[in-house]
Parts: structure tokens; sequence; C-alpha cells
């Protein structure tokens, strides 16, 4: 896949549910976000395709690039799921769904034009739903963005969800408050509440029915079960959200290695994922050059746009619920019947087709790899039912990591390190030269068994460690990569020697 | 590109907030990130394949993306 469709790989739901959580939860690293998920997709683009290597290397590369392939899908699939989920869909009726749509848009062939048609549906739609919020709020975004960031507090407003009928909480959910609060259960349950006034911490369990209330002070945590309804006070501030705006809009997070090697990671990580998905393996067309990279900058830009409209209208969506809540509550937040079910409407709209530009690109990457693995172009199309077959078992493998891998991003960070971890490294240490073939591969498997190594490490350390620590649990290409690069600049290194003293 | 995308991590730690100065209301960072960067970035990917698209050849060799 050369043309626009190339980089409806990158542009799914996934990307689009993170960006607007990010920018949500701000600090400075909700700009550095939008610029890595902006400017990653487009290194891709520019690098060139290298010399065809042999079959052996392009098997290994194939290999890594379906299980990208299925982390991505997987994100995506993840993504649509919450967004069904806040909507109040059964989760596995919206997985079935998105699944469905996914095989019959990408089972047949013309998926170059499926994925370019959706990608540009997908991206317009999310525009216009943008445009609509801008003009709910009455403000372009960059207004909205100074409002937000002098904010003194972010507080319940009178028509927040969280005050009227109350929180639905989707996920476990610990909540800080920093001021007094009444809180009213409306559904019963068990909530329990440190109380951190004294020492030692005093845990306290209380069996609340429908209407019943709890006092709470500053620095008391209240622990809400999934599933349960609380509602909160007007006026109070949302706990959870950051303390203000200034807060909000420069809180730095992290001391400035920790800054920086967070920054590090994610490029990295990022880009070996462009790598593997977005790198072209063809000239694109006049067109393409021009329409894919304004496409990327269209849905980030309008993902970045919404986080900022949200965090002004409704702070508290991104609290206690996935990141998709911050995209399905926001319609409800800021206009009133017949708009929000259509600005919902587009939403659902724009994620839909997102997706499946998404999954008609990423089956477009495979099927090319493995022309270019067979040798033979078209050959997949003669033998269509193993293609079919193949595609069928990615997208079950992306459906079932959906299901047990709660967050989506972290999915997608995984699918896109393990690229980045075997592709980065060696490319470096060859440039891409189809002459040192052996000490590639030599880079690309060690990356690969490294990242697998320290991702399942990773996994044993829950939760995730602070600082330096945290970020390589989150980020491990950013170690891995240079590792492997070692690896294929040393056996480059061997094989040259071996050659000389042999001639 | 590399040197857009570090742009913005030179403006996330670049001593006494140089980043969160507000031009306009909007940090200088948010600009960067939001604005500048992006712009700079679609408009180099434009520039780099454009003459690319005309060597165009339907049937070019393609290869893994190793």
């Amino acid at each position: 896949m050369t043309g626009i469709g190339a980089v409806a790989a990158w542009t799914g739901p996934a990307l689009v549910v993170a960006v607007v959580g990010g920018v949500m939860a701000g600090g400075v690293e909700a700009p550095l976000l939008v610029l890595a998920a902006l400017a990653a997709p487009l290194l891709g683009l520019l690098l060139a395709a290298p010399e065809a290597g042999d079959a052996a290397r392009g098997r290994v590369a194939l290999a890594i690039v379906v299980v990208t392939a299925a982390c991505v899908l997987g994100a995506g699939f993840r993504a649509i799921t919450d967004l069904g989920r806040v909507l109040g869909v059964e989760s596995r009726a919206t997985l079935g769904a998105a699944a469905a749509l996914v095989l019959l848009a990408t089972v047949w062939p013309g998926r170059h034009r499926v994925a370019a048609s959706a990608l540009g549906l997908g991206a317009a739609v999310l525009l216009v739903a943008t445009v609509i919020l801008g003009v709910s709020a009455g403000a372009p975004p960059w207004t909205v963005w100074s409002r937000v960031a002098s904010r003194g507090a972010f507080e319940l407003g009178s028509h927040s969800p969280w005050v009227q009928e109350g929180a639905l909480v989707l996920e476990p959910t610990t909540l800080t408050f920093t001021e007094p609060h009444r809180v009213t259960a409306v559904t019963a349950g068990v909530y329990r509440v440190a109380e951190r006034d004294r020492s030692p911490i005093t845990l306290r369990e209380w069996r609340l029915s429908a209407g019943d209330s709890l006092a709470l002070r500053p620095g008391d945590q209240l622990s809400i079960p999934v599933g349960a309804r609380v509602r909160f006070e007007t006026g109070k501030r949302v706990p959870g959200a950051p303390v203000s705006g200034v807060a909000w809009a420069d809180r730095p997070g992290a001391p400035t290695a920790g800054r920086l090697a967070g920054w590090l990671g994610l490029t990295v990580t990022l880009t070996g994922g462009a790598l593997a998905l977005v790198r072209p393996i063809a000239p694109p067309s006049r067109a393409s050059a021009l329409l894919a990279p304004v496409t990327v900058l269209t849905v980030v830009l309008a993902a970045a746009f919404w986080g900022v409209y949200a965090v002004d209208a409704a702070p508290e969506l991104s609290i206690g619920a996935p990141p998709a809540a911050s995209l399905a509550g926001l319609p409800a937040a800021v206009a009133g019947n017949p708009w929000r079910a259509r600005l919902l409407g587009t939403t659902v709209v724009a994620l839909g087709s997102l997706l499946v530009a998404s999954a008609a690109a990423l089956r477009q990457r495979l099927v090319d790899l493995a022309e270019i693995v067979a040798g033979r172009p078209e050959s997949w199309a003669r033998r269509p039912v193993i293609g079919i077959v193949a595609w069928l078992i990615v997208v079950g493998a992306a459906t079932a990591g959906s299901t047990w891998i709660a967050d989506g991003w972290w999915l997608f960070l995984q699918g896109t390190g393990l690229a980045a971890a075997s592709f980065v490294g060696p490319l470096v240490a060859t440039r891409g030269g189809a002459g040192a073939w052996r000490s590639g591969m030599a880079g690309v498997l060690a990356g690969a068994g490294l990242f697998v190594t320290l991702a399942v490490v990773a996994s044993w350390l829950a939760p995730p460690a602070a600082g330096l620590a945290g970020v390589l649990t989150q980020y491990p290409a950013l170690v891995v990569a240079p590792a492997s690069w070692l690896v294929a600049a040393l056996a480059r290194a061997v094989g040259r020697r071996r050659a000389g003293g042999s001639g | 590109m590399l040197v857009v995308l570090a742009g913005g991590a030179v403006l996330a730690v670049l001593p006494s907030g140089v980043g969160a100065v507000r031009v306009a209301g909007v940090s200088i960072l948010w600009w960067y990130a939001a604005v500048v960067g992006p712009a700079v970035a679609v408009l180099v990917t434009v520039v780099v394949l454009l003459p690319l698209a005309s060597l165009r050849d339907p049937v070019a060799s393609v290869a893994p993306p190793v």
C-alpha cells in the first residue's frame, strides 16, 4: 500500500482516544504526545524503501509486523468496545459488531480503496464533530486552551452528570479529596474510605444504600466499586483532576531526566511502529504525497482540540471511566438534543470509519509483505483462501487481546514497541543495505527476543515502578533498540573482518 | 523530522519554564507542538514526497521493513 491508505493503519481509534486522553490529563507530556503521534508516521513516510533482502529475513520481519498489526488492531477494538461500554452497550456485543464490520470490509479485494475512503470519511467526520464542539463552546481551541490554563480550579458545574444523575464508575477508582465533600450513593454498595488525616491511616468500609451519604474530609481517599453510581456536590473541586489550570497546562510531571527519557521512549516506540506500518513500499502518487500528511495532521489535531474542549466543558469525564468516555460523554455535556444525538452519531461514525480504515490498511500491509517474502507479486491474490484464513487468525488474536487487556493504548505501545526494538537498531546499524542482511537479521532477532523478555518482566512489576524504571517499564524499546543496534553493528563488523580475512 | 521532534523535548526541559511562557494566551510549548511543529513536519514531508511521486513506477520492487 503506497497511497493515502498507508497512513490509515496509524490513525485508528486507539490513537484518537489516546491523544484525547493525553490532552485531558495535561502536563508537558500532552503536547509532546501530540507532536510524536503526528511526526512518527510522517517520518515513516519519508524513509525510502530498502533494497530487497533474503526470504529468511523477510519471514522474520513479516512475523514481527503480524504481531504489531494484531496489537494495533486490538487496541482499536478496545477503543471501540470502551466507547460502547460508556454508551451502555454490552462489551461483547460491541466487540462482535466491530470484528464483523472489520471482516466484512477487509475480506474482499480493493482494500486500497476501502482504507482511503474510510480514512477520508473518518477524518472529515471527526473534524466536523470538533468544529461543532467549537461552535458549542463559542471559541476556537486556542482561546479555550487559554481559558482552561487560567482556571483557579476544576469545579463541578450544575449541569455535570456527576451532580445530577451521578457518576457511573466503569473502572476500579480511588479518588483523593482536597476539600470537604459530601458524596451520595445512588446505587447500593460497599465503599472504602482511607482516612489520611491521622497516623496510622484508618481504613473504613461503608455499606451504603441508595440515598445514603458519606462526609469526606481533605486527604480522604474514596474507593468506589465498579458499576456503582455516586453523586457529588455542585461547586466542589473535581476529585482526581489537576489542582488548577496552570497545573494542567504546565505540570512537569517528572524531573528533567525522567521527562527526557519518557519523550525518547515514546518517540522511539512510535517511530518503530511507523517504520513497520507506514513506511512506503513504493513511491507514492502525487495526490498521496499531499493528502497522506494532511490527513494525519487533521486526525491528530482534531483529537487534540477535542481533548481541549473536553477538559474545558467536563474535566470529570476521564475519571473513573475508560479514556473513550472523553469522546462518548462530551456531547451530553456541551449540547442539548437534537445536537447531542447528532454529535454522538458523528463520533461513532468517525471512530468506526477509522477502525475500518486501519484494519484495511493493516491487512494490505501484511499482504504486501507476504508477497515480498514469496517473491511473486499477486501471489496472495491467487490463493485467497490462505490469505483469508491468515487474516481471520490476526483478527481473532486482536479480538482476544482487546478482551484480556483493559488498556488499549498499552496494547498499541507493545505492538509498536516490538517493531521499534526489532527494526530501528538494525536499520541504523546497516543503513538498510541488503548486503548487510546477516547482521541486520542478528539485530532483529536480538531486539525481538530482548523486548519480549523485558515486557514479560515488566508485567511482573505491577504496579508500574516510578521514575526512570517506570519509563523503561512503559517503553522497553528505549533500551532494546540500542541493544539491537549494538548486536547488528557487531555482527556487521565481524562479517567484514571475516570477508577481509578470506579475501 | 527528528529535529522537529527534538524541538518539543527541548522546549519541555528548558530552564525557567521557557516552554510555559504564554504567547497570545497559549504556552510556547503548545504553539510549537500543535502549530509550528506539525506545519513544518507536513511541509517537509510534502516537499520530499512530491519529487518522488514524479518518479513513480507502478511495478517498482518492494522490500521488507528492514
